[in-house]
């Protein structure tokens, strides 16, 4: 096809996936720090 | 309001956030698949014009992040519907739409070098999105400077209002001056018949959808993030005034410096507790 067809998908769906991922861990990371134990605070205070 | 508005969200989560992320997968899948294999190539661009599923999604999503940032912004500053939810919303989405905006760039800069020749240029579109880019990088680093919550709040809504001012400039832009960037292909002024063959023009609008999805998504996760951080500031707050408090002799007793009876303190005796543990 065209390399540069390909590197614009790949650089999107891969910046979006690590910036996904990121977002997870801090929010885990932060439930740890607050006290969630691990569970999912913000959820379980807001159900 | 905003209070009623953060319950309402908060009901319709989990469930209705695991269904946003789930089409947002399965739809940015179908437009790969879709935008890759089953598009016809354009008569002068080739395959190229394949980039146009990613690059107008992207940079409409930072657009449309940008917009809630500034209207979260103005509901931050309007004393009747001041609230924190409108701050972490907004510093929420801005930090998605600084993404986004990022992605923009990159994208149009891989479309840019076969189609231009060049990696970059000082052109009208190109410049005035690197200036979005630096206002609302500027917008995110100005909360990271200001400690007190209300001043920050009150600050960066300022600034992403100012900010919020250079989206119709970069969107008009091609219009406005001669550029090497091409006119609007479907935002055009009036909308009228934008230019693309139908499987094209199915393929963009899904694409749209899924990049709207998945900002929908990222902004659902991010929020939470910004109100875990906003407790952990509120909890590290209240054990630096705790141990200041100690520091000061607060709860050493009736001897102490400060813990005799009509102190104003912690009366007599208290030890000092954190007020979220009350």
């Amino acid at each position: 096809m065209n390399g540069y067809v390909e590197a614009g998908y790949a650089v999107t769906l891969a910046t979006l996936a690590l910036y996904a991922g990121w977002v997870g861990r801090r929010r885990r990371a932060l439930n740890r720090a607050v006290g969630g134990g691990g569970a999912d605070r913000y959820t379980a205070e807001h159900r | 309001m905003a209070r009623g508005v953060a319950t309402r969200l908060s009901r319709v989560e989990p469930v209705a956030v695991r269904a946003v992320g789930a089409l947002a997968l399965a739809s940015l899948a179908a437009t790969v698949v879709l935008g890759l294999w089953f598009t016809p190539e354009d008569q002068v661009m080739g395959n190229l014009v394949r980039l146009l599923y990613v690059h107008p999604p992207v940079a409409w999503v930072a657009y449309l992040a940008f917009g809630v940032t500034a209207a979260c912004s103005i509901a931050y500053l309007w004393p009747r519907t001041r609230s924190p939810f409108w701050d972490r919303l907004g510093a929420a989405s801005a930090e998605i739409g600084v993404v986004f905006c990022a992605l923009t760039l990159a994208t149009g800069s891989i479309w840019g070098r076969p189609t231009w020749g060049v990696w970059w240029t000082w052109d009208a579109r190109l410049t005035t999105t690197a200036l979005l880019l630096a206002l609302f990088a500027g917008y995110l680093a100005i909360r990271r400077v200001t400690v007190d919550p209300a001043a920050r709040a009150k600050r960066s809504a300022v600034v992403a209002l100012v900010a919020f001012a250079d989206v119709p400039i970069v969107h008009m832009s091609v219009l406005w001056w001669r550029t090497l960037h091409q006119p609007p292909t479907v935002f055009r002024p009036g909308f009228g018949d934008p230019t693309l063959a139908t499987p094209m023009a199915w393929t963009l609008l899904l694409a749209f959808c899924a990049f709207t999805l998945a900002y929908v998504w990222l902004l659902a996760h991010r929020y939470r993030v910004a109100v875990l951080e906003a407790r952990m500031e509120g909890e590290g707050l209240e054990l630096a005034l705790a141990e200041r408090r100690a520091e000061a002799g607060y709860g050493e007793g009736p001897g102490g410096i400060e813990g005799g009876a009509g102190s104003g303190g912690d009366g007599p005796g208290q030890a000092p507790v954190p007020v979220g543990a009350r």
